[in-house]
């Protein structure tokens, strides 16, 4: 039986079942309704949760009337911190790039309520999700003078009225002399211990000041000083000179590898997802017995390259949300980001990028595809399946190893290896396309995975026949082993 | 009977196959005609379903020739088969008229119509409540006739059966029988592999007879059958009746005054009526027995082992 011409009506048959038996399945919703369940979980929850979060009352019962007012103040600074962290976060991505400086002056030198004021006049949008979060440790004056007094208020025995509810106390901070020693010790019926990590805080930097003030130093100054410490510029003489003549390294020439290296893990998730759904279904088809039946009627090539078709598309479908989310970051990061990181951007969509990325996305597929496939056709059962799929599962976990490698360095011989090796090659050569590598490369690179993607399917092809319909399957492939490999004669 | 002229659908010519180096098939030939029933039947192991994926040219034989439609089986007649394997099933998770129509449409329906026919056949076969039922919910012997249903959706000319009736109960045994009768009745070309005997006997025109990967038999009904023994049920109190049988009986049990007597190949019930007469026997009943399928293929069977 010849293997082409095929029927592309066959195919597209056997690729739309492929298509439609996995798209109502639980994992392929999962998997593409990710990055949404990602924002619920990862952000919206959190927020909810601060939101719903109940406000908890302390107080500090200073019998040295040294430390509390400081460490209220601490609290407050903090506060201040992390509400400007989240604002100057915002207005990465709410503050065109021509008023950024303007924003950071209104931030640093009027606060934030000014800052935020300029985010909700530029962005509205954001304005409406913009809700900074309250502080939920409020401290409150000592209702009691001794440490005795004030344990009823933690124990719910005696109530405070604040915010116009009964409330208890969450901790009460003592800090005492005895024997000429300062002592902290902190009071709560609750686990929390974020008055204890401020407080540690408070102390820590104040033997530091109190060392430094020792010598006669002060600590602001220091911090001062190592703020304007010196940095080390960083040159490539192999990058060509900007306009004002020099070399430097930025982040505009990094981002090209950062690019590339999420390009490819998701080419490496495609693949994995892709892979195993191929594995999975051919699995299913063959303990269903559903094969024999399709093969009076349908060529293996088109069975083959059906599935090939049908997983591609579902595969496609589950990045889809992550392909949108992705791009609308990567508008958004052009638009608002840092003039470098813009820059840095367009430089990652290359030419090459535009060109190499989806050959070898395909390329990658099609020859671990292939693979699954045909292990999907000699596994006689789930257990099969599973044992089948570690060492590939081990394999391609090793040839993602060749990322972070791609990132700090892009001219490693093992990457150039890795660009050559069949298994590596589709990540490989993607990670090293910012690099410049000569045009032969990877060329070569590709002319091996289309080898080696041609041999795969052939022998896929084989394996598949021999396994579907002559009764080969794991324990005719030990037996091969048993027989031609190890020479034993009753294999 | 049906005219030998009627032109070739299925042509098997001497093939032969191994598996490890265990011969499967042993140089079998036959050939099936338009219009034809034929029984392939053979004790297990004897090669069925390794010849029948062979003219279905789902394996390729190490020797000898298959043509179906007088070519290479394989593309060209797609569509043009049904085939329901020995080892059946069908997509679990997807609905019975689902099912039938992804096959129907890979034998070249369109989809549209190919639900329709879907629905019409799954409510004529009795299965229209369950249409919409996923196969995994539904009974051995429902998602059974679901299969075979997808197998002929497509109303093909030439049907392969590969042990349709195992598994199934006695109901469905028979509401299967009247389905092959039934595409038979529309002049559709059907083989199809059994031990159930008396399916064959009712069913076929044409019987093949395998065994250790041999044809041993291959031929029509009333040949097969002439290889049955033939048996005799006499009874009589005659003391002498034993003496006037044996000369032409193989075997003979005796259960007071009735006797079960097998034949000898080259003698008939009106040999052992006349010598009776002639010995002047008193006999009260005289039952020849209808020879039947299964005792010929238990004989042809027996005979293909010895040589």
């Amino acid at each position: 039986m010849s293997s082409f011409p095929i029927s592309i009506r066959r195919t597209l048959i056997i690729a739309r079942r492929d298509f439609l038996g996995y798209i109502k399945t639980w994992g392929f919703w999962l998997t593409a309704l990710g990055p949404f369940l990602g924002i619920i979980f990862g952000v919206l929850f959190p927020l909810v949760m601060s939101k719903s979060e109940p406000t908890r009352y302390a107080t500090i019962l200073d019998e040295t009337g040294l430390h509390a007012s400081a460490i209220e103040e601490l609290l407050i600074t903090n506060n201040t911190k992390e509400l400007e962290y989240i604002l100057r976060s915002a207005a990465r991505i709410t503050i065109p790039q021509k008023d950024k400086e303007a924003f950071n002056k209104v931030l640093d030198e009027q606060g934030v309520e000014a800052a935020r004021e300029m985010i909700l006049k530029t962005s509205p949008v954001m304005a409406k999700v913009l809700n900074l979060p309250d502080t939920k440790l409020v401290f409150i004056s000592p209702p009691a003078n001794t440490m005795d007094a004030l344990k009823p208020y933690l124990l719910g025995t005696n109530t405070l009225t604040l915010a116009n509810q009964e409330q208890s106390l969450t901790g009460v901070l003592h800090i005492f002399e005895r024997d000429g020693e300062t002592k902290a010790e902190y009071w709560s019926t609750a686990p929390g211990n974020e008055l204890v990590n401020l407080a540690d805080l408070y102390f820590a930097n104040k033997a530091s000041e109190n060392y430094m003030a020792s010598a006669g130093l002060s600590r602001e100054e220091v911090l001062k000083i190592r703020k304007n410490a010196l940095e080390v510029s960083t040159f490539n003489p192999g990058k060509e000179r900007d306009e004002n003549g020099e070399q430097t390294v930025t982040a505009k020439d990094r981002i090209p590898y950062f690019f590339a290296a999420a390009m490819a893990m998701m080419l490496w998730f495609a693949v994995f997802t892709g892979a195993y759904m191929l594995l999975m279904s051919m699995v299913e088809e063959k303990i269903n017995k559903v094969l024999e039946m399709l093969l009076a009627t349908t060529r293996f090539s088109e069975i083959f390259l059906g599935k090939l078709i049908g997983v591609a598309a579902l595969t496609l479908a589950s990045l889809l949300p992550w392909m949108i989310l992705g791009g609308i970051g990567l508008y958004g990061a052009m638009q608002f980001a840092d003039g470098a990181i813009a820059d840095g951007l367009a430089k990652a969509m290359s030419l090459e990028m535009l060109i190499f990325l989806p050959t070898f996305f395909i390329l990658g597929y099609v020859f671990y595809g292939s693979i699954f496939i045909a292990l999907g056709a000699i596994a006689e059962s789930m257990q099969d399946a599973s044992t089948l799929m570690t060492p590939m599962v081990l394999l391609l976990t090793a040839c993602i190893m060749v990322v972070p490698i791609g990132i700090a360095y892009p001219d490693s011989p093992m990457l150039t290896a890795a660009a050559w090796f069949p298994f590596s090659a589709p990540f490989a050569a993607v990670i090293r396309l910012p690099s410049d590598p000569p045009l032969w490369e990877t060329l070569g690179s590709m002319a091996v995975l289309v080898t080696s993607s041609v041999f795969v399917i052939w022998g896929s092809a084989r394996m598949f026949r021999y396994g579907v319909l002559s009764g080969g399957g794991m324990a005719s492939v030990k037996a091969w082993f048993s027989r031609v490999v190890f020479r034993r004669k009753n294999g | 009977m049906l005219e030998n002229s009627n032109p070739l659908v299925l042509d098997v010519n001497d093939v032969r196959k191994s598996f490890a180096g265990k011969q499967a098939v042993r140089g079998v030939s036959f050939q099936v005609r338009s219009g034809e029933i034929v029984g392939f039947l053979g004790p297990n192991g004897a090669g069925k379903t390794t010849t029948l994926r062979m003219a279905l040219g789902l394996i390729a034989p190490d020797s000898g020739t298959v043509k179906l439609f007088g070519q290479a089986p394989g593309p060209s007649a797609f569509g043009r088969v049904g085939f329901l394997p020995e080892e059946r099933g069908l997509y679990a998770k997807i609905s019975a008229r689902d099912g039938i129509a992804h096959i129907a449409c890979l034998n070249g329906m369109k989809r549209k119509d190919a639900l329709k026919r879907a629905d019409d056949m799954l409510e004529r076969y009795g299965l229209g409540d369950v249409a919409r039922k996923k196969i995994k919910t539904l009974s051995k012997g429902m998602a059974q006739k679901v299969q075979l249903i997808a197998a002929i959706a497509h109303d093909p000319e030439f049907l392969i059966l590969d042990e349709p009736f195992s598994g199934l109960d006695p109901v469905n045994q028979k509401l299967l029988e009247d389905m092959v009768r039934e595409i038979a009745g529309r002049g559709r070309t059907i083989v199809f592999s059994t031990h159930v005997m008396e399916h064959a006997e009712r069913l076929c025109d044409k019987i093949v007879l395998l065994s250790q990967g041999q044809k041993i038999f291959d031929g029509d009904l009333k040949q097969a059958l002439s290889y049955a023994p033939r048996r005799l049920e006499i009874e009589t109190p005659d003391p002498k009746a034993e003496a006037v049988f044996t000369p032409l009986a193989q075997q003979i049990t005796r259960n007071g005054d009735t006797y079960n007597i097998v034949l000898k190949p080259d003698k008939e019930a009106q040999h052992v009526l006349a010598e009776s007469m002639k010995a002047t026997l008193s006999l009260i009943r005289f039952e020849p027995e209808k020879p039947s399928l299964h005792e010929a293929f238990v004989t042809l069977v027996a005979n293909g082992d010895k040589s």
